[in-house]
């Protein structure tokens, strides 16, 4: 399991850093790093397993390419070629929506139809935290609760809505706002994929046992900007941008394994040789 | 003291209502009422309702029969308006 | 020249009935729709016969409808939802404009959403602000919505059965002013040629009128007392959008002349489309300059002033008779 959660960790952010580069070049229009929340959609997405159907923002890159997203798939709309570039029944992991927190609505509404013809009624919402902000979020967290829908929403703290910090956004965590619909929550650090998988392994275990929605809310750090149109170092500080990077959760997990003997440097050169692959058969796709 | 009877109207009923049955006569020919004594229960397409005295008086006479369709501005019923005197 | 009918609620309230007797993935959304079967009593005795899962209650919160309903739909099931009122559709529209619409193209057709949302709307009932509004235009502009607005009962029921397997969702405006009315004008009985086609309701010769919605019977009150001075044809659209401009562009080959009238306020509003496109395309047929009958462009006023706002049968005629002179 640890190998696992490293290993599609390792993988997301060469995906991620292979699409920034793609972006500079020009071959995509833009990218929404997920860089620093790995551990976050990684842990998560293993601890509620394959069967729950994702409603992801736009960000869970990690989480698309766990479900079986291809390389080439995840970034299509990113270069301008559809709108979804990949098949979101088959994978259960439906396609991102741009407008902020509407996909909050369809995923308990979703669940709600579900279970109303007796199938796997397990929904994952994913959020970012300025996203939290509209109120389509508070309704669809009402709805949920009013509900008893099986809905685990998770949101991605990652301290920023674009330029505007989370403590100009909101005066309570969010956590602390779904306990105020009726809805269990955990505020967790989202450095450590462990941490993040157990607290979401949790939550699913409730879930399938109360048929009732949680929530559980993940800091994380912003290594890069909003996106890659998006100047951070404008309305960031060099220290806070360079703590969040040293946070990085890819490289202290990666440190924390190897140090403990679960993996060794054998390990590392498989996975960068398949990171390889993938990076060169994007690159030649989109170049 | 009372005045003569006038006649007093069936009420709109909103919501492009225009019509309603009426189910029963509450205050009997003869009845003094007050100001929002119920006069006769209604049904119309949305819901049971009761008609009400707008003044009070003395009711002389029912214009419309039990069981028949009544229209938003028809006669309902007939009233002698104003507060009765010392008997 | 008017005939009994029965009324568009209790119309309605029968497709629906039998809608969700047909298709068990079928189920109704909205506020107060279940135990009171809806403001209108739309939906009454559905919930007794169907149960709470399949009619249901939702919360007073229309983005919720809504969006939940796209989430049904997603799933599988076939929502039909009601807004209460057409001036509380605003706090959806994100959610049909930028959710419910696009659906189909996001997913590369792989979803096909069967999704309709039913709104009471227009004027004439003494509204409270916001309670007598026409605001289909707004949605016609929506690529991915298709929008209706029927004016009896039989067009209803037509319109929904298309509408509940379209695969795209569909808006549905309900006059109002029609739900409990048993005298209707008189109509032409010939069907339209498809569900989606507009429907010639009077046959004549000397002019076209197209309308739309509840003040279809104005302009049939108003062709009706005209004749046979002037013999009018009386177009209804039903659907907005798409626009059945053939059957309108063929009445208008005829007739030679074009008035439409609408509830809607005029500026930028259906009428604008149905004129611009008949000067393009049949500028050589016509023998009088289009003529638009619609509300100027303010908020619909107090009941006390809705008099003014309405398009009436005096207006139609009168506007008819210049037209002709």
């Amino acid at each position: 399991m640890r190998r696992s959660l490293l290993r599609h960790m390792l993988v997301a952010r060469g995906i991620d850093e292979e699409a920034r580069q793609l972006q500079k070049q020009g071959a995509l229009d833009l990218w929404l790093s997920c860089q620093g929340q790995e551990a976050a959609q990684v842990g998560s997405a293993l601890a509620v397993g394959p069967d729950p159907t994702v409603f992801p923002s736009y960000r869970e890159h990690a989480v698309a390419l766990l479900r079986g997203v291809t390389p080439a798939e995840l970034v299509a709309q990113w270069g301008g070629r559809t709108f979804c570039g990949w098949d979101p029944l088959g994978l259960r992991f439906f396609p991102y929506t741009l407008v902020l927190a509407a996909q909050t609505l369809h995923g308990v509404g979703y669940s709600i139809g579900r279970r109303l013809q007796g199938r796997e009624d397990f929904v994952v919402v994913y959020i970012g935290d300025g996203a939290t902000s509209e109120g389509d979020m508070s309704e669809a967290m009402n709805l949920a609760a009013v509900e008893s829908a099986s809905v685990l929403f998770v949101c991605q703290n990652n301290g920023w809505a674009i330029s505007k910090p989370a403590r100009e956004q909101m005066r309570t965590s969010l956590a602390e706002r779904a306990r105020g619909f009726g809805i269990e929550a955990e505020r967790i650090p989202g450095g450590d994929p462990e941490t993040v998988f157990s607290a979401c392994s949790r939550a699913a275990a409730h879930i399938r046992a109360e048929r009732s929605p949680r929530l559980v809310e993940i800091e994380v750090a912003r290594m890069h900007g909003h996106s890659t149109s998006d100047a951070q170092e404008i309305y960031r500080t060099g220290e806070d941008i360079a703590q969040a990077r040293a946070a990085d959760p890819v490289t202290a997990y990666a440190a924390r394994l190897r140090a403990s003997g679960l993996v060794d440097a054998a390990w590392f050169d498989g996975v960068e040789a398949e990171v390889r692959v993938l990076r060169e058969q994007l690159m030649k796709e989109y170049t | 003291m009372t005045d003569s009877p006038v006649d007093m109207y069936v009420p709109s009923f909103g919501h492009g209502l225009g019509e309603a049955l009426l189910i029963e006569w509450v205050a009997a020919v003869g009845d003094l009422v007050e100001r929002g004594d119920v006069i006769a229960v209604v049904e119309t397409d949305k819901a049971s309702t009761e008609i009400v005295a707008e003044v009070p008086g003395r009711v002389t006479a029912h214009s419309a029969t039990v069981g028949t369709v009544l229209k938003s501005g028809e006669p309902l019923y007939r009233l002698a308006a104003g507060q009765p005197g010392p008997a | 020249m008017s005939t009994a009918s029965v009324p568009l609620a209790e119309s309605i309230n029968t497709t629906l009935a039998d809608l969700l007797d047909q298709d068990p993935a079928l189920l109704l959304l909205g506020e107060d729709i279940g135990r009171l079967g809806g403001v209108f009593r739309v939906t009454r005795g559905l919930r007794d016969r169907f149960g709470a899962d399949r009619v249901r209650d939702s919360l007073l919160a229309e983005s919720t409808i809504v969006g939940q309903a796209v989430g049904l739909a997603m799933s599988g099931l076939v929502p039909v939802c009601e807004i209460q009122f057409d001036g509380f559709t605003y706090p959806a529209v994100n959610q049909l404009v930028t959710q419910a619409a696009r659906i189909g193209d996001r997913w590369n057709g792989q979803v096909s959403p069967n999704l309709v949302v039913r709104i009471p709307s227009g004027g004439g009932v003494r509204g409270v602000e916001h309670h007598s509004e026409s605001n289909e235009a707004l949605f016609a502009r929506v690529p991915g919505l298709s929008v209706a607005c029927p004016s009896t009962g039989e067009d209803a029921d037509q319109i929904l059965r298309y509408a509940v397997r379209l695969g795209s969702p569909v808006v549905m405006y309900e006059p109002i002013r029609l739900y409990w009315r048993r005298n209707t004008p008189v109509r032409d009985a010939r069907p339209a040629k498809s569900p989606t086609a507009a429907r010639v309701v009077r046959r004549g010769t000397d002019l076209t009128i197209v309308t739309y919605g509840a003040v279809t019977h104005e302009v049939l009150q108003a062709a009706h007392a005209l004749a046979p001075a002037v013999d009018v044809e009386v177009v209804d659209l039903r659907w907005v959008a798409p626009l059945d401009m053939d059957t309108v562009m063929e009445s208008v080959a005829g007739t030679g002349r074009l008035l439409i009238v609408h509830e809607g306020t005029k500026d930028v509003g259906i009428g604008s489309e149905i004129a611009a496109f008949v000067a393009e395309h049949g500028f050589g047929v016509l023998r009088a300059p289009v003529r638009r009958l619609a509300p100027a462009r303010r908020a619909y006023p107090p009941a006390d002033f809705e008099k003014d706002y309405l398009i009436g049968v005096q207006q139609i005629t009168d506007e008819v008779q210049v037209m002709t002179e």
